[in-house]
């Protein structure tokens, strides 16, 4: 590459195993030929599709067809969290509000980052099927009642932390509960989608569910547990799996947010007759100082 | 029927922190906003009141203030400051950029969720401390050390020393708001942790004044998501007036790349 400046102490450079942008020899600010974990980004353009490229970000290695093929299912059965999920809610409100454009997209998305169906639950509940809720417990994925005790680990885990982040562990093991008080039709249909395709961590869910669903108070998998389930077994790292999961959202949530754009404030509901809202503060009679 | 709570909350919202009602009164928290509030409360007293449900006295109020003002640093290299400078150069409107800074500032290395570790920490410490003194204290901190490495509320990235606490300690005195119980353990704490060289930070110490003001773990991460804002804003200010692209450009070359060498796109 060639070079115009003085070399800059490493601690004070930026430290990338991801890209490679090679400068032009007129423009050190102008990338001549990038490559992307080596591959040069135009020809994987040119040959390789938008999962694919995905996959290549999160892993450093371009999927298997069989990988890919799986990611597309994920992907696409995410595309659109409807109308009446909560990040495409957010987005909708940004957009009959009229929200600068890029703030209705990431609105939409900081929504879908919760512990209660978002992506810090997907990313919680890869951790739990990797074994490391809680961290550094002695187990072996061959013993037989392994399902049974990484539920059991993980409740002792949460009597006793709880509340040691600033969004607390949800009580259910991450990936199970209920969806709307019953069984997450979602989940099943994810599961036809994906069939055979699933690997270990597939398996471990559903021996955790199958234990989870005959307890006094049932729960089971959910669609972000059958998710997590799927892109361990894709090879992700929770924190890429939780990113995966808003950006599959993001479709969704930037066509319902601009849907909302040309509409009026009364074209979407404010509730605001009295009777929708139910105060159950104290009197409005305090005094500061008083 | 498994969903019958959600169909009990269908169409019906429901608060005791308070409300509008529509074309009247405002309510927060128990106090009229029109009526009373803005007559008779700081900015900080209302905004101390929305997070707590707890109206606290002005001089407290004061004090939580330059808490604030005192790390609002507008300097573009600090990193929560740095995000919004290159939401200005690529000239983002305003609230989305300032509100990718304040959501940035929620970190663990710095900001949000360390103030809310501290405070973990810091109410064990307090607690061994006053039930069963400096000794069992000293014992807490050295296997916390050991076990742990890192202590939240000591320590600090790029310099040893910390410029804010004196400042405010003079602004305590100043307002006539003494040590408190959990100050004191801090800085008790302090002293055993000298031998790792870590001294109480800024965030070490804010947390220990807002829990002798009785604030929660979880209430001082909440009120502290804003702490950074007056910093803020001028970054963001400078860089989007500047000529787009401007703020800390970065060189092709300036890039360490680690990664894999040129391979072939398999066919």
């Amino acid at each position: 590459m060639p070079s115009f400046f003085p070399p800059r102490p490493k601690r004070e450079s930026i430290r990338t195993s991801i890209c490679h942008e090679n400068s032009s020899v007129s423009n050190p600010f102008v990338a001549e030929k990038t490559l992307w974990h080596g591959y040069d980004s135009e020809k994987l353009c040119a040959n390789r599709g938008w999962t694919e490229i995905l996959f290549l970000m999160s892993t450093g290695e371009l999927p298997t067809a069989e990988q890919d093929r799986l990611l597309n299912i994920i992907m696409a059965s995410l595309a659109n969290p409807g109308p009446r999920d909560v990040a495409v809610r957010a987005a909708m409100n940004c957009g009959v509000g009229k929200t600068p454009l890029p703030t209705i997209l990431t609105t939409g998305l900081a929504v879908r980052g919760g512990m209660a169906e978002g992506a810090m639950h997907v990313e919680a509940a890869m951790h739990l099927l990797n074994g490391n809720l809680p961290e550094n417990k002695e187990r072996s994925s061959s013993q037989s009642n392994y399902a049974v005790q990484i539920i059991d680990d993980y409740r002792i885990f949460w009597k006793e932390h709880k509340d040691d982040e600033i969004v607390p562990w949800p009580e259910v093991p991450p990936g199970f509960g209920l969806y709307y008080g019953d069984r997450d039709t979602r989940a099943e249909k994810l599961l036809l989608l994906i069939g055979d395709q699933g690997g270990e961590s597939l398996g471990l869910a559903l021996d955790m569910e199958a234990f989870l669903s005959e307890e006094a108070k049932p729960s089971y998998l959910t669609l972000p547990g059958v998710v997590a389930a799927a892109l361990c077994d894709l090879g992700f790292t929770p924190e890429h799996g939780a990113g995966i999961y808003m950006i599959a959202g993001s479709a969704g949530i930037l066509a319902h947010g601009i849907e909302q754009l040309p509409r009026n404030w009364n074209e979407y509901p404010f509730w605001a007759d009295p009777s929708y809202y139910n105060y159950e503060g104290p009197e409005p009679t305090k005094k500061v100082g008083g | 029927m498994g969903w019958d709570k959600f169909a009990a909350h269908r169409d019906r919202v429901t608060s005791r922190a308070g409300g509008w009602t529509i074309g009247g009164e405002t309510t927060l928290h128990g106090y009229n906003i029109h009526q009373e509030l803005i007559h008779h409360a700081s900015w900080m007293q209302a905004m101390i009141l929305s997070v707590t449900g707890r109206q606290y006295p002005e001089d407290v109020a004061q004090f939580i203030e330059a808490m604030f003002v005192a790390t609002g640093y507008p300097d573009p290299r600090l990193w929560c400051n740095r995000i919004v400078s290159l939401a200005g150069t690529a000239r983002c409107p305003a609230a989305g950029a300032i509100s990718a800074g304040i959501a940035s500032a929620e970190g663990k290395m710095y900001g949000g969720q360390s103030e809310y570790y501290a405070a973990k920490f810091l109410d064990s410490a307090h607690t061994i401390h006053m039930e069963q003194g400096k000794v069992s204290l000293e014992q807490f901190v050295k296997q916390y050390v050991q076990k742990k490495r890192v202590v939240y509320g000591y320590g600090r990235p790029l310099t040893k020393v910390e410029e804010r606490i004196a400042p405010m300690e003079r602004v305590a005195e100043k307002l006539g708001i003494v040590q408190g119980e959990y100050l004191l353990s801090a800085w008790e704490v302090e002293k055993q942790l000298k031998r790792w060289r870590m001294v109480m930070n800024y965030g070490g110490y804010v947390v220990a004044r807002l829990m002798d003001f009785n604030f929660s773990a979880k209430e001082i991460h909440q009120l502290l998501i804003t702490i950074f804002y007056i910093g803020l804003q001028p970054c963001y200010i400078e860089a989007f007036e500047n000529e787009p692209g401007t703020f800390l450009p970065i060189a092709c070359e300036d890039i360490l790349y680690e990664g894999q060498d040129e391979r072939d796109v398999p066919g």
